[in-house]
C-alpha cells in the first residue's frame, strides 16, 4: 500500500512559453482550464466527483434529520444486534444498540476530516521542500534531499503505531497529522523534478529576465505549472489516507472509542461477518465506495492534465 | 557493476545505521519493556528494580544503543560467517532465533503470493494494455481499482468468511483452513506430504488476499508501460521490418515494457519480508508481522528493533537487487 | 546465401519476384498473397501504385486522394509541411496505421492489393518488398538489442532458412555497405552506443537488408544534425544502387528533394498539388504554393542581401479547411473563383509529365521559379508579417553558418546554383 508508480503520477508540465512579452500570460492558466474542461467532459470523472460530494454531503446534512444519535445506544431488547429495517434502525444496530446507519455517517465524517487534513499537511510539505529542493542551488537541493532520503528510510508504520501505542488519547485529527507528516517525501521528489525541467524552460527564463522574483516565478509559473502532478498525488494520497486509517484503526492505533470512524466500524465487524454480517459489510462496501471514487477522481485529473489523444502523425 | 554494488552495500549500511539510531532512541524512549512485569499482581518493587538493572534501563538511551550495536554482529568461523544478534526479548529469549522462525513462515506466505501477483501483472497487464479501451481493459481496470480501494484486512476478512461459507456449503469438511500457517503440532503426527497438503490448505486463502492486493497496483503498472511501449517508434520500425504483430508485441513490446514493473516488483518484494502485518493478524499467522504486533503490544524496544532491522535490511537488498535487474535489463543503464 | 547486387545495375538482375518467393527453397512463413488475383501482364515495370488513397480519423481526412507511381530505380519525392498527409499516406501503403484508422482507395504493389490485406500478408510485404525508414533514429531502435540482432532479426523473419552464420555476414555487409566504420565490433553495440547518423545507417542498413523493390523514406534526415544529413543521404543512395529499389523519399525540405529525387509530388492539405519532374517544379512551378515552398529557401547565387519570403498564415485545420481551394486563404494570386471548388490536377506547359491543382495556373505559364516568386513579394514590404526573416540577419549566427554551409553541401543539383538571372 504504497504510491510506488511515481511515473505514473508525473503529468506534463504546461505547454509551450506564452507569448514572450506577456510575462503573466502563464502557460498554466490556459493549461488548467484546458484541464478542467477535460475533467469536466469526462463522464467517468464527473460520475465519480459526484458520488464522492454526493456522499460526504449527506453525511454531514442527514444526521442533522436523522432520528438517531450515532452515540446513542438503543437500550430496547429488539435493538440489540438489530438486522437492518429492524426496530427502526435501518442499517441494524451493534450489540450495544448504537444505530449503524449513524455511526456510518459519523465515521464518514470523521474520513473525510482525516483525507483532507493529512493531505493538506503532506501537499504543504511536499510542496515547500520539493520546490526549494528544485528552485534553489545543489547545495540547498542536496540537503533537502538527503533529508527526504532519510524520512524515506525510516520504517513510517512502525513509527506510527508506536505513537499511537503510547498516545492512545489521539483522535482522527491527530491521527491525520501525524499520517501527514509522514506522506510527502514522494511528493517532494516528484515536485522537485518538476521544478527542475521547468527551471530551463524559455517561460522561466524569460521571467526572469523580466526581473521577476523567485517567489513570483515559483508562485504563478512553477507551481501552476506542476499542478497536474501535484492534485493527482494529492488525491491518491487522501485515498491512502483513508485505507491506512482502517488498517491503523484494526491494528488498534487509530480511533478508538467513542469516537468512531469507518475503519473502526469495520474493525470491530471483523469478527461478526458471519453471524452479523451487515456490521462487517456495509461499513466496509462504503469505504470501498468512497475510496474508489476517490482514485476515479484522481484518474480523472491525471487524463485531464496528460490526454493521451490517439496521436496521428505527420 | 561490482564497484556499484560494494558502494551501493557500504551506502546501505550507512543508512541502516542510522535508521537504527533513529528508531532505537525514538522507541526506546516511548515503549516501557517492564510492562509485561508491572501487570503481574502483587509484583517486588525489588524485582522490578532487579529487571530494570538486567535490561540495563537505567542506563542512558545513547549508552543502550551503543551496547545493542556493539553485540550486533557475532562473527563465526562457519557459513555464514556472521550472525546477527537482536539481544533478548523481554522473556529473555533471543530475538535472532525467533525471527528466523518467523521469517521461513512469512516467506512461506509472500512467495506465493508474489508469484500470483507477477503472473496477473503481465498477463493482464499486458493484454489491458494492447487492448486498449476495449471491454477487457475496460474489465481489468474495474477489477484493478477495486483491487486498491479495498482496505487489506476487510478483503482478507471476507475471503475469510466466504471460505467458511464455501467449506460448509460446497467441500462439507474444512477443505479451506481458515487460521493459522499449519494445524497446531501437526509434525508430531504426521509425515512430510501431509504435512506439505496442511500447509497448502492454510495457504490459500493468505495467498490470494495479499496476491491479489499486491498484483492490483503491478497491473496498473504494467498496462500503463505497455501502452508507452506500443507507441514507441520502434514498434512500428520492427514492423516495418516484416515482423508480425503478435511476435512484435512480444519479442520488443513485452521486453521492454516490463523493465520498469521488474524494478518496481524488487522494490516491493523487499517490503514483504517485513510480514504482511494485517494479512498474518486476519489469518492468525505466527510470521514477521505477528511478532512485531506482539512486540508493540508487550512494548518490547528490542523486539521491534530487531524486527526493523531485518526487515530493513531486505528492504535495502531488494532495492539494490533492483537497480542491479534495472542495469542487466535495459542497456542504457550505467551503474556508477 | 549472398542476395548483393552488383552496384551500378540497379534491378537488373536478380530481383527476388512474388513469383520466386512464393516457393522459396525452406520457405516455411512464404506467403503466396497474389494468388487469388490473375497477375496483370507486365507490360510496365511500375513496382507501387497508388490510387486515390484517402485515409481518415473519425471526422478528420489526413489524407484526401493521393495517387503516384513508382517504378523500379526511380526516386520520388514527396514534400510537404507537417499535417499534409505525406507521412500518413506512407504509413497506409505499409499498413502501419492504427485499426481506427479509415484507408480508401487502392494501393497495388505489382499488380496485387495491399489494402484491407491481414497482418500475415502484409508482414510478407514488410521489409521484404518495400521497406521503410523513419524520420527519428534515436528512437526507431530497439533499445534492448544488439545492432546486429536488430539487422538479422529482419533477415531472419523473411528468409527461415537462413543460417546464424550467414545472417550475421550479411549483417556484416550492410553496415558495411551504409559506411558504418569498424562494422565487425559495432555489430554487438547497442544503439545507444551510436550517434544519431550512425544509428539511422543502421536503420538504412535495415531497410535494405532483404533487397526491397521499393524504399519509402520518411523524413529520414530531418531529425538529424545539419551537418551529417549529407552522409545519410549518401548512405540512402547507396543502398538504391545497391539493392535496385524504387524509393520514395518523403521530407519538408526541398533542397534534399533536389539533390536526389527525379520526380516530385508536393503536398498539401491532404492533397497532391503538383506533380512533376525535379526540373519541372524546381525551374517551372506551377502551383503558388510550391513557389512559396522554393521562395523560402535561401538564394545561393545571389551576392547582394536577398529577403526570404515565408508563405504567410498557417496550413489549414484538417478538420476546418477552407471552402474551396484550401490553399486560397494564403495564396497572393487569390480570386473569388478559387472558392467555390477544389482544383483539380490537370496538366500544365503543355506535356503530360507535369500537372498542377490551381485555377490560376495560367498566371505562373512560362514564368521561371524566380519570375514566379514575384507574386509573393507584393506589398510584403508594408505587411508585418510576424514570422519575417530577414535572409542577411541569418548568417549572423553559428548556428545559420553550419545550415548554410550545409545546404551548400547538399544542393549541388540545386537549380538555384545555375547561371541564372537575377530576379529584381
Amino acid at each position: 500500500m504504497s504510491i510506488s508508480s511515481e511515473i505514473d503520477l508525473v503529468t506534463p508540465v504546461g505547454p509551450e512559453s506564452p507569448e514572450l512579452g506577456d510575462e503573466f500570460g502563464s502557460a498554466s492558466k490556459s493549461q488548467g482550464r484546458q484541464a478542467l474542461e477535460r475533467f469536466v467532459r469526462s463522464p467517468m470523472a464527473m460520475i465519480a466527483t459526484v458520488i464522492f460530494v454526493g456522499i460526504v454531503g449527506f453525511c454531514y446534512i442527514y444526521p442533522l434529520f436523522y432520528r438517531w444519535n450515532y452515540a446513542f445506544a438503543d437500550q430496547r431488547t429488539c435493538a440489540e444486534s438489530a438486522k437492518p429495517g429492524v426496530c427502526g434502525h435501518p442499517f441494524g444496530t451493534d450489540a450495544s444498540g448504537l444505530d449503524l446507519f449513524a455511526q456510518m455517517m459519523r465515521g464518514m465524517q470523521r474520513d473525510f476530516v482525516i483525507m483532507i487534513v493529512s493531505t493538506l499537511v503532506t501537499l504543504t510539505i511536499g510542496i515547500l521542500i520539493g520546490a526549494v529542493a528544485g528552485y534553489f542551488s545543489s547545495l540547498t537541493d542536496n540537503l533537502l534531499m538527503r533529508f527526504v532520503d532519510l524520512m524515506l528510510s525510516v520504517p513510517v508504520l512502525v513509527i506510527l503505531i508506536v505513537y499511537g501505542n503510547r498516545h492512545p488519547d489521539m483522535g482522527a485529527f491527530q491521527l491525520a497529522v501525524v499520517f501527514g507528516l509522514f506522506g510527502w517525501m514522494g511528493l517532494a521528489r516528484l515536485v522537485r523534478a518538476q521544478f527542475l525541467a521547468l527551471k530551463e524552460r524559455e517561460f522561466v527564463e524569460a521571467a526572469h529576465a523580466m526581473g521577476a522574483g523567485n517567489l513570483r516565478i515559483i508562485m504563478r509559473h512553477m507551481i501552476p505549472n506542476s499542478l497536474g502532478t501535484i492534485l493527482v498525488f494529492g488525491t491518491i494520497f487522501a485515498a491512502l489516507s483513508i485505507v491506512t486509517e482502517t488498517s491503523l484503526t484494526y491494528l488498534g492505533v487509530g480511533v478508538h472509542f467513542p469516537d468512531t470512524s469507518l475503519g473502526l466500524l469495520i474493525s470491530n465487524g471483523v469478527d461478526a461477518a458471519s453471524t452479523r454480517w451487515w456490521l462487517f459489510y456495509l461499513p466496509g462496501i462504503l469505504i470501498v465506495i468512497v475510496v474508489l471514487v476517490v482514485n476515479l477522481i484522481g484518474e480523472g485529473i491525471r487524463n485531464a492534465f496528460d490526454p493521451r489523444h490517439n496521436r496521428v502523425r505527420d | 557493476m561490482l564497484i556499484f554494488t560494494i558502494r551501493r552495500l557500504i551506502g546501505s549500511i550507512i543508512v541502516l545505521l542510522i535508521t537504527s539510531f533513529l528508531v532505537f532512541t525514538y522507541v526506546a524512549s516511548e515503549y516501557d519493556p517492564l510492562k509485561p512485569y508491572r501487570q503481574i499482581p502483587n509484583i517486588k518493587p525489588q524485582t522490578l528494580a532487579n529487571l530494570r538493572h538486567q535490561f540495563h534501563l537505567d542506563q542512558p538511551v545513547l549508552s543502550r544503543y551503543w551496547d545493542w550495536l556493539s553485540h550486533l554482529i557475532d562473527p563465526t568461523w562457519s557459513f555464514p560467517f556472521i550472525h546477527f544478534n537482536f539481544g533478548l526479548d523481554y522473556q529473555n529469549n533471543p530475538i535472532s532465533g525467533q525471527l528466523a522462525t518467523r521469517l521461513e513462515v512469512t516467506t512461506r506466505m509472500i512467495v506465493g503470493a508474489i508469484l500470483l501477483a507477477m503472473i496477473m501483472a503481465i498477463v493482464l497487464g499486458v493484454i489491458s494494455g494492447v487492448r486498449r479501451d476495449k471491454p477487457i481493459d475496460v474489465g481489468v481496470t474495474i477489477l484493478t481499482f477495486i483491487l486498491i480501494a479495498l482496505p487489506t484486512f476487510w478483503f482478507a476478512a471476507l475471503l475469510k468468511d466466504m471460505a467458511i461459507r464455501a467449506n460448509t456449503g460446497i467441500f462439507h469438511e474444512r477443505f479451506l483452513q481458515v487460521t493459522l500457517e499449519e494445524s497446531p503440532g501437526i509434525e508430531n503426527y504426521a509425515g512430510g506430504w501431509e504435512v506439505f497438503r496442511d500447509q497448502l490448505t492454510h495457504l490459500v486463502l493468505p495467498t490470494l488476499s495479499l496476491g491479489l492486493l499486491t498484483a492490483a497496483s503491478w497491473i496498473r503498472y504494467q498496462r500503463a508501460s505497455t501502452i508507452e511501449v506500443l507507441d514507441a517508434d520502434y514498434m512500428r520500425l520492427a514492423r516495418a521490418k516484416g515482423v508480425r504483430n503478435r511476435t512484435v508485441i512480444r519479442r520488443h513490446g513485452l521486453r521492454n515494457a516490463l523493465i520498469p514493473l521488474v524494478t518496481v516488483m524488487a522494490i516491493d518484494v523487499g517490503a514483504l519480508f517485513g510480514g504482511a502485518i494485517i494479512t498474518e493478524k486476519v489469518y492468525a499467522w505466527n510470521g514477521m508481522g505477528d511478532f512485531l504486533f506482539k512486540a508493540f503490544t508487550n512494548e518490547d524496544s528490542y523486539a521491534v528493533i530487531g524486527w526493523v532491522m531485518v526487515s530493513a535490511i531486505f528492504v535495502v537488498l531488494f532495492n539494490l537487487l533492483a537497480d542491479l535487474l534495472y542495469a542487466v535489463l535495459d542497456p542504457r543503464i550505467r551503474l556508477t | 546465401m549472398h542476395m548483393r547486387k552488383n552496384a551500378g545495375e540497379p534491378g537488373a538482375q536478380g530481383r527476388p519476384d512474388l513469383a520466386k518467393h512464393a516457393t522459396a527453397p525452406g520457405g516455411v512463413d512464404v506467403v503466396e498473397f497474389e494468388t487469388d488475383q490473375p497477375r496483370p501482364a507486365r507490360s510496365t515495370d511500375v513496382l507501387l501504385k497508388v490510387e486515390n488513397l484517402e485515409v481518415a480519423f473519425g471526422s478528420l481526412k489526413a489524407v484526401r486522394g493521393v495517387s503516384y507511381e513508382v517504378r523500379r530505380g526511380e526516386t520520388l519525392g514527396i514534400v510537404g509541411e507537417s499535417g499534409s498527409g505525406k507521412s500518413v499516406s506512407s504509413m497506409a501503403v505499409m499498413g502501419l496505421l492504427p485499426k481506427t484508422a479509415k484507408i480508401t482507395g487502392s494501393v497495388t504493389f505489382q499488380g496485387d492489393e495491399l489494402l484491407g490485406r491481414n497482418d500475415k500478408v502484409m508482414s510478407a510485404v514488410r521489409g521484404k518488398k518495400i521497406a521503410m525508414i523513419f524520420q527519428d533514429p534515436m528512437t526507431s531502435l530497439d533499445p534492448v538489442y544488439k545492432i546486429g540482432a536488430q539487422i538479422t532479426e529482419t533477415l531472419k523473419v523473411h528468409s527461415p532458412g537462413l543460417s546464424r552464420q550467414g545472417a550475421r555476414d550479411r549483417a556484416l555487409e550492410l553496415l558495411k555497405i551504409v559506411g558504418i566504420p569498424n562494422a565487425e565490433n559495432r555489430m554487438n553495440d547497442y544503439p545507444h552506443e551510436f550517434s544519431g547518423g550512425m544509428r539511422q545507417r543502421v536503420v538504412i542498413a535495415i531497410a535494405m537488408a532483404n533487397n526491397p523493390d521499393v524504399i519509402i523514406a520518411d523524413e529520414p534526415t530531418t531529425a538529424l544534425d545539419v551537418t551529417v544529413q549529407a552522409t545519410v543521404l549518401e548512405a540512402m543512395k547507396a543502398a538504391q544502387v545497391e539493392t535496385g529499389a524504387a524509393l520514395i523519399l518523403i521530407t519538408h525540405d526541398l533542397g534534399v528533394i533536389a539533390g536526389v529525387a527525379e520526380r516530385v509530388l508536393v503536398m498539401y492539405a491532404g492533397r497532391a498539388v503538383e506533380v512533376g519532374s525535379v526540373d519541372d517544379v524546381f525551374y517551372r512551378p506551377r502551383m503558388p504554393y510550391t513557389v512559396g515552398l522554393l521562395n523560402s529557401l535561401p538564394r545561393l547565387d545571389v551576392h547582394e542581401k536577398t529577403r526570404l519570403t515565408p508563405i504567410t498564415g498557417t496550413p489549414p485545420s484538417l478538420q476546418h479547411l477552407p471552402a474551396g481551394c484550401p490553399f486560397s486563404p494564403r495564396c497572393p494570386l487569390y480570386e473569388p473563383h478559387c472558392s467555390t471548388a477544389e482544383p483539380e490536377l490537370v496538366e500544365v506547359d503543355g506535356h503530360d509529365k507535369h500537372w498542377a491543382a490551381c485555377f490560376r495556373t495560367d498566371q505562373l505559364v512560362g514564368q521561371d521559379r524566380y519570375e514566379a516568386g514575384e507574386i509573393f513579394q507584393t506589398g510584403s514590404e508594408d505587411s508585418e508579417l510576424p514570422g519575417e526573416v530577414i535572409g542577411d540577419d541569418l548568417h549572423d549566427t553559428p548556428r545559420a553558418d553550419l545550415e548554410r554551409d550545409a545546404a551548400q553541401t547538399q544542393s549541388t543539383g540545386l537549380p538555384g546554383q545555375g547561371p541564372k538571372e537575377t530576379p529584381r
